[in-house]
């Protein structure tokens, strides 16, 4: 009887072994997963961030040359540069940050449709090319935010399904992110009319 | 200047101006490459047949099947070999002096591939990855033109591989088509590769490009996107152009691989199944035919069609 016992045990442990060895790779793999989906996040989010400074730094060209045409839009130059100022100082992914670039979103595109109203301005070479690296630098941005959709995204699927789940509070702190969203005053279609 | 494929007039006239007087010598050594071919088919027959009746009442009785296989096979194997030699010369002699001369006077330019262009695509097939697996590329013809104010270099490729059985191997064709390569509308720095979706045997990452997942699922579903930098990638595949792919691939019912580097876009569009080769012709047919020229042009312009699919001629911004 007791050899019997004995060779059951010495048959099961090797088998208990490689079953507990597969569950180690497994679970390891698991935790591999969401930590490189948290730091993709974490790489979007400061991707967003570059493009943004991109941004901040275009802005001062385009309203310089904007100013000596545009004689009316005085109060959209004054709000741009205050959001600019405002945002440079916001904490980089914060959601202060994400507002005021927002807000930025909705000044910028009025401004270039006011550009319509003013031919010389439309057709001076110098606001052609800032136009069109500023059409570059926002669809960088747009860009940007695709990949920080698609990494939390991501990384909420790993969290959410087992065996990762049990590996959820690695990446506590940035799970409950907000997804970027277009904002509402973007979204309204703009009438070219109320621009006059 | 951009050629205007649906001017057929003009396009005959060029034919019937710069090609046709040239033809004369090139159809003389036609019919003489065939006459050849004839001649000699016939000699092997004869060899066949005198080596069959020559070795019959010296081999054994349960040898006569192999020997007649083998009295058969030799001689046409030779005759094989020989004509594929002389036909092929006659082809590179053709496209080299007649090819230019119809191009030219269309805008474009014609030559005939290179190691130096094999060696191209082979650099940038092992970076990409493009084809998980090959070991032969043939760059046969390569044409430059501008097309809708766009300059492209169109070049023909065939990438295969050698599948080894037990007693013979058969050779796998992995892309047989045209590869378009024109400048970008937008600027970029990177490499981004879109190949077709392998499923399970999508790696992680190749070699320093990774994986970019795209919100576009029937994209998805359709293609796999590789990049060194995931935001330019994005930058690049907006979602009208990811709509566009979609689309152009179901209407053409053909894939299509691109690559973007170094401010180019490589397009590689497989011909449909029915297509060999885009610049070829055939020996048995007499060269003084208008229709060898004005049906490779139109061929020319269903692959630089994909430039209307993908609005790449617009500057949209892809």
């Amino acid at each position: 009887m007791t050899i019997f016992i004995l060779s059951t045990i010495m048959f099961l442990i090797p088998i208990l072994l490689f079953i507990g060895l597969i569950a180690i790779v497994i679970l390891y793999s698991c935790y591999v997963s969401v930590i490189k989906n948290k730091n993709a996040l974490l790489e979007a989010k400061s991707g967003i961030d570059v493009q943004f400074r991109k941004r901040y730094d275009l802005i001062p060209n385009i309203l310089s040359i904007a100013k000596r045409f545009m004689e009316h839009e005085k109060t959209i130059f004054t709000d741009i540069t205050e959001l600019r100022s405002k945002a440079m100082n916001a904490a980089p992914g914060s959601d202060e940050q994400i507002k005021l670039n927002s807000q930025m979103d909705g000044l910028l595109s009025k401004l270039m449709v006011s550009v319509e109203n003013y031919p010389q301005l439309k057709s001076d070479q110098t606001m052609i090319q800032a136009m069109k690296t500023y059409s570059e630098v926002e669809e960088h941005i747009a860009a940007a935010r695709r990949f920080y959709n698609s990494a939390l995204t991501q990384l909420r699927n790993s969290v959410m399904i087992f065996p990762s789940s049990l590996f959820a509070s690695y990446a506590a702190d940035v799970i409950n992110s907000a997804y970027y969203e277009t904002d509402e005053e973007i979204r309204k279609p703009i009438n070219a009319a109320d621009q006059w | 200047m951009p050629v205007d494929f649906s001017d057929t007039k003009s396009l005959e006239e060029i034919y019937y101006s710069k090609v046709l007087p040239k033809l004369k010598p090139f159809e003389q050594n036609r019919l003489a490459t065939n006459r050849f071919a004839t001649l000699t088919l016939v000699i092997a027959g004869i060899l066949a047949a005198s080596i069959f009746f020559l070795f019959k009442g010296k081999v054994n009785p349960d040898d006569v099947l192999a020997l007649g296989i083998g009295s058969v096979i030799i001689p046409i194997f030779l005759w094989g070999i020989v004509n594929s030699i002389i036909q092929g010369k006659f082809n590179r002699e053709f496209k080299s002096q007649v090819y230019p001369l119809f191009f030219n006077a269309l805008g474009m330019q014609y030559r005939t591939g290179t190691t130096g262009d094999i060696g191209f695509f082979e650099e940038c097939f092992k970076r990409t990855g493009i084809f998980i697996r090959y070991d032969n590329i043939d760059v046969d013809d390569i044409l430059q033109g501008t097309y809708k104010k766009l300059d492209y270099q169109l070049l023909e490729l065939k990438v295969s591989y050698e599948q080894k059985q037990e007693k013979s191997s058969n050779t796998v064709v992995v892309f047989n088509g045209a590869c378009l390569v024109i400048p970008s509308n937008k600027p970029f720095t990177s490499m981004t590769v879109v190949r077709s979706d392998m499923l399970f045997l999508n790696p992680a990452n190749i070699n320093d490009l990774q994986q970019v997942k795209l919100e576009d699922v029937e994209f998805e579903k359709m293609f796999e996107v590789y990049s060194n930098d995931q935001v330019e990638a994005r930058f690049l595949l907006t979602t009208a152009f990811m709509s566009r792919l979609v689309d152009y691939t179901k209407e053409k019912k053909s894939m299509v691989y691109v690559i973007f580097h170094a401010g180019y876009i490589y397009l590689f569009v497989n011909y449909a199944n029915e297509r060999v080769d885009l610049f070829e012709f055939h020996l048995h047919k007499t060269l003084y035919n208008k229709e060898v020229f004005m049906n490779m042009l139109q061929d020319i312009n269903g692959i630089l069609n994909v430039v209307d699919g993908l609005k790449l001629e617009q500057d949209l911004g892809l």
